[in-house]
């Protein structure tokens, strides 16, 4: 061995035309591990966000008319299903991280202990920007198991034999009394009893909204407390049509047809740039409401004209 | 004759950048490490002479293969040493089955450098020592072993070794800590052939 290994070797080499491996593939290893971890990192912080936005509007200050014991309530509302999908992405980190180059070096509760500082930490800046809220909205409204899966509350929430009912405002006839519609479409009328003080802009039409009371009667129910729906909010937005289609055709022909109405949509395009929120309800009820709508502006070439000529100028700034 | 002076003079890092030009370089690398990693690879594992060289000549075409893997902050032999474990390693559970016999050839300086860090101070435990110690370290659980050998044997600091084995620092004080109370009690253990 002592003088043929080195001959034994650089001949092997030479003889199997073996040479060194490119530096950019040990690169690529590198960066894709890195790539991979900062990407992890990312999904667990907006995981992180969303339970920080779920714990937020947690009903903390109702927890003892929905369980016996704050212990309860925890276990009841706890968003199992982020806190494991960010534990996972928080390993798949720390994996990662112990792949790198020197990520031997460090020991593993560091880099545990780091990775949820980290997360904690881009949680609550995507939390202030709203990100949190966003993810919940789409899922909401988007995700098939959002009840079984991401926010359990609701499926809580819907439960008027307890004592709890979620679901939209669809009309109001006063300020304690109005109408809800669950998730299965069912219509409750709702009685806010006269002892509570309910703030009015969390009943408005349209809104979604959780009642805490008693069933009275068949689809009668006496509310003490009203509060707005928070997370899962958007899985109501499929009822909104609902909320439309009872506003009976006639009114809209009163509507268009009314002079005070031509003279306001003259000035409307300015109030609606003066006012972007005015806007997007605005069209979020012409969205909701053009298949009526249009029919009946065809009767009226002037307003028509004008609601165009808004319609075109809206898609401009778009 | 000159140029092998020239070579010899290199530091390990400059001869990997060299023979990433040059293959032919490579032959100083292979020499300088070739007589340590084979005593390295018989003293962490049961395997013959054949063997290990077998497994020193897959760790040198290793070497060679990832030369442009190597990382100047690290030092060369740290690289080369973890190279040769991960490779002692994996070719040892191949051949789990049939161990060897094989015999460490300590210098009576190591021997005396193990007897101090492990607290034996009598002549006759020292003496005893030289007899027994390749039977005591065949004893050990192999994660104290390759540590003891690391740092005793082949005198390699907190740092190299953590490099060696991939752990931190801390994992490897306590590793060697543990591996040095167990050399103990197999050193005092009445079952031990004298």
């Amino acid at each position: 061995m002592e003088n043929n290994l080195s001959k034994e070797i650089l001949g092997k080499i030479a003889e199997e035309g073996i040479k060194p491996k490119p530096r950019w593939q040990f690169l690529l290893k590198d960066y894709s591990i890195w790539a991979s971890g900062v990407l992890a990192l990312v999904i667990g912080g907006l995981a992180m966000a969303v339970v920080i936005y779920l714990l937020r509007y947690n009903d903390w200050s109702v927890y003892s008319q929905i369980t016996d014991s704050f212990i309860n309530f925890i276990l009841l509302t706890m968003p199992y299903f982020w806190l494991l999908f960010l534990g996972i992405f928080i390993l798949i980190v720390n994996y990662n991280l112990k792949h790198t180059k020197k990520g031997y070096k460090y020991p593993l509760p560091m880099i545990v202990g780091a990775t949820i500082f980290i997360s904690i930490l881009m949680g609550g800046l995507f939390y202030k920007v709203g990100l949190g809220q966003a993810i919940d909205d789409i899922l909401g409204e988007k995700a098939p198991l959002y009840t079984k899966l991401f926010n359990r509350q609701i499926e809580m929430w819907n439960n008027p034999e307890k004592g709890r009912l979620i679901g939209m405002v669809v009309s109001k006839d006063t300020d304690t009394t109005f109408l809800l519609l669950d998730r299965s479409r069912d219509e409750w009328k709702i009685l806010v009893s006269s002892t509570r003080t309910i703030k009015p802009e969390t009943i408005e039409i349209g809104c979604p909204v959780k009642v805490l009371g008693k069933v009275q009667g068949e689809f009668v129910f006496k509310a003490h407390e009203v509060l707005p729906a928070g997370p899962g909010r958007s899985m109501f937005r499929h009822l909104e049509g609902d909320v439309h289609k009872r506003m009976p055709n006639d009114l809209f022909e009163k509507m268009i047809k009314d002079p005070e109405f031509k003279h306001r949509l003259e000035n409307m395009p300015d109030i609606l740039n003066k006012y972007p929120q005015l806007k997007e309800a605005m069209e979020n009820n012409f969205r909701l409401n053009q298949g009526r709508l249009l029919p009946l502006l065809e009767k009226e070439p002037e307003i028509k004209e004008i609601f165009m000529r808004y319609r075109a100028s809206t898609s401009e700034n778009k | 004759m000159a140029e092998n002076i020239i070579y010899k003079d290199k530091t390990d890092e400059e001869l990997v950048r060299l023979t990433l030009r040059d293959q032919e370089i490579f032959a100083y690398l292979i020499e300088r490490y070739k007589n340590k990693l084979i005593r390295f690879i018989l003293r962490i594992t049961k395997v013959d002479l054949d063997e290990a060289e077998d497994i020193l000549q897959n760790v040198f075409i290793k070497v060679y293969k990832n030369l442009n893997d190597f990382d100047t902050d690290l030092k060369f032999s740290s690289w080369i040493y973890r190279i040769t474990r991960n490779e002692t390693i994996s070719q040892h559970r191949k051949n789990m089955a049939r161990p060897q016999k094989y015999t460490l050839d300590l210098e009576d300086n190591l021997i005396k450098n193990v007897a101090s860090e492990i607290d034996i101070e009598r002549e006759m435990d020292v003496d005893f020592l030289k007899d027994h110690i390749e039977e005591i370290l065949e004893k050990l659980d192999d994660k104290y072993r390759e540590v003891l050998v690391l740092k005793f044997l082949e005198e390699k600091s907190y740092e190299e070794i953590s490099d060696i084995i991939k752990k931190p620092m801390g994992t490897v004080a306590s590793l060697i800590n543990r591996a040095k109370k167990q050399f103990r009690e197999k050193l005092d253990k009445p079952g031990l052939k004298i």
